[in-house]
């Protein structure tokens, strides 16, 4: 590092053809080598030992945090887990261990005055908006899928006026936005069902079309 | 020197072992390794997170403002319900607002932070900014979080550790027309411990991108569809995930093809973290990445996922790939500027 620095070459590296090219051109911030002497020395030492192990052991908690989620029935160390959260999240299942065999829409409909609406398919919205589109907004594309696998991951609540859980109260405030957006007017309840569409195995018909009930839910004023 | 030389070389006896520590633990401290890749990071990290913060400027007050249906009172209960993080939580909840003006406010400072960290001007204070812009859009918008978030968010985090302004970057062409001058011992010592978290926070990097594909790959041997094959005949079927169907589905009908590809899938991310450090076999491996990425992003519509791992991937091209490409792209504008 040290003799390379101080020469006027370092801007114009183009020009020296006969060169080296490429090596690398010298860091002016790096160290220079210059002898620190006894107790700083030590100290940068100290230094070097300490930052090397708080990095070993941040991999190493890594490790503990994303192994036992390999297997499904381990915990994640606790220790892990407080290392690790909320600055450093893994979730690297994405299509596994399996894709999803079937395809999701969310159907909707609000009740106004005791009396229902028509049955809207939320999901085509999301599917039209990314058909073609490289870059589509993460409003039209994740928002409606992620606040659906969100409550299914939890306790679906299915009675009226229950208190709904936070994944609940988050999907049905999504589910009013986009009436919003369709131009519905504002219902007093909605009623939310999932159609299943399984996708047919290699050389199989596809298993027969369901729908599942997910809930009707108070919308506040 | 590059990073996995550095981190490896040949070690024939104990005693050449011992030498070897040594002589590391020396490099360590008073060599910044990985430069250009830091850099390549904090471009590629910053460009996207820039990008996605325009590309959403509509969908902005939906996805991370007061209008968001993730309201402020369920942000707020979801970050006391998980308690315990209480004196460092404003790092992270900062973004839970109800006014429409301090939201405001915030994005167009994630937006200055973002072209300023780009640009790599005052790199060391815009490194902490931009992590603590990225913590926040993160967490306000969690439930709504993909993969490119959360990359976005610990690339954000480990490069504050780096020094990722030292090449290709404003603060870069500064440091290079100051006369240099002589280095006192103190200064000396402060530049040998920021060259130690740099190298510490490149190693992390690395190490975290070894876990996202060892990870993944591990998660996808568990699965019955990638054991036997048919994985992609259903992933590509996914209307969820379609950014051409037509042609998704003629993809999904190729069968055995499809199989094989599947299973290239899972065994170059599982084999990722040994064969990214072998010589020669790590470009065919990282090539392989790159065309998985490259079909993820345009047919399954996850474009922005699919570019933050291209970046992340980049970490592992050694010093001298950067310094051979600097010189192709100064080559072909050299001529353009003659003819000017």
């Amino acid at each position: 590092m040290n003799g390379t620095d101080g020469t006027d070459g370092r801007g114009d590296t183009e020009r020296t053809d006969g060169a080296d090219l490429t090596a690398e051109p010298p860091d002016p911030l790096a160290p220079r080598g210059t002898p620190l002497g006894g107790p700083l020395r030590a100290v940068a030492r100290g230094a070097a030992l300490l930052v090397m192990a708080v990095a070993l052991t941040h991999m190493a908690l890594l490790l503990l945090y994303v192994g036992p989620a390999l297997s499904p029935d381990t915990a994640r160390p606790a220790r892990a887990d407080a290392w690790l959260r909320p600055l450093f999240p893994q979730d690297w299942n994405i299509f596994a261990p399996d894709p999803p065999r079937a395809n999701t829409r969310l159907e909707v409909r609000g009740w106004r005055a005791d009396r229902p609406g028509r049955w809207i398919d939320l999901t085509a919205h999301d599917v039209a908006a990314h058909r073609g589109n490289p870059l589509p907004s993460r409003e039209d594309q994740t928002v409606l899928r992620k606040a659906v696998s969100a409550h299914l991951a939890g306790s679906p609540h299915t009675q009226l006026r229950a208190p709904l859980t936070p994944a609940a109260q988050y999907l049905r405030n999504v589910v009013v936005v986009r009436l919003d957006d369709l131009g519905e007017p504002r219902p007093d309840t909605v009623e939310l069902r999932l159609r299943t569409l399984p996708i047919a195995p290699p050389g199989h018909p596809a298993p027969a079309a369901s729908r599942r009930p997910l809930g009707t839910w108070e919308v506040l004023p | 020197m590059t990073l996995p030389r550095a981190l490896g070389p040949e070690i024939a006896t104990p005693r050449d072992g011992a030498r070897h520590a040594r002589h590391r633990l020396h490099a360590v401290t008073r060599t910044p390794l990985g430069l250009y890749g830091a850099a390549v990071l904090r471009i590629g990290v910053s460009g996207l997170f820039l990008l996605n913060l325009l590309r959403e400027a509509a969908h902005a007050d939906r996805l991370w403002g007061p209008g968001s249906p993730y309201t402020p009172e369920l942000f707020r209960a979801s970050v006391e319900a998980r308690g315990a993080d209480g004196r460092l939580s404003w790092w992270y909840t900062w973004l839970g607002t109800q006014s429409p003006d301090y939201f405001r406010a915030a994005y167009v400072l994630a937006v200055a932070v973002s072209a300023l960290y780009l640009l790599g001007w005052h790199t060391r204070l815009m490194a902490v900014l931009f992590a603590f812009v990225v913590a926040g859009f993160y967490m306000r918008s969690a439930v709504a979080a993909s993969g490119f978030e959360l990359l976005s968010l610990l690339f954000a985090n480990y490069l504050v550790l780096c020094a990722p302004g030292r090449r290709w970057s404003l603060d870069a062409r500064r440091a290079a027309r100051a006369t240099p001058a002589s280095v006192s011992r103190y200064e000396e010592l402060r530049r040998r411990v920021v060259t130690v978290l740099h190298n510490a926070g490149m190693a992390l990097i690395a190490f975290q991108v070894m876990v996202v594909y060892g990870t993944a790959a591990l998660y996808k041997i568990r699965g019955a569809t990638w054991r036997d094959g048919s994985a992609l005949h259903y992933a590509l079927r996914l209307d969820d995930f379609a950014t051409f169907p037509e042609l998704s589905v003629r993809l999904a009908g190729l069968g055995s093809a499809l199989a094989l590809l599947a299973y290239v899938t899972v065994v170059s991310q599982l084999l990722f973290p040994a064969l990214v450090f072998v010589p020669r076999l790590k470009y065919v491996v990282l090539v392989v990445m790159l065309g998985t990425h490259l079909g993820i992003g345009l047919l399954m519509a996850l474009p922005m996922f699919s570019a933050i791992t291209v970046v992340g991937d980049l970490v592992f091209l050694p010093t001298p790939f950067w310094l051979r490409a600097e010189r192709a792209v100064r080559r072909l504008r050299a001529p353009r500027a003659k003819s000017r």
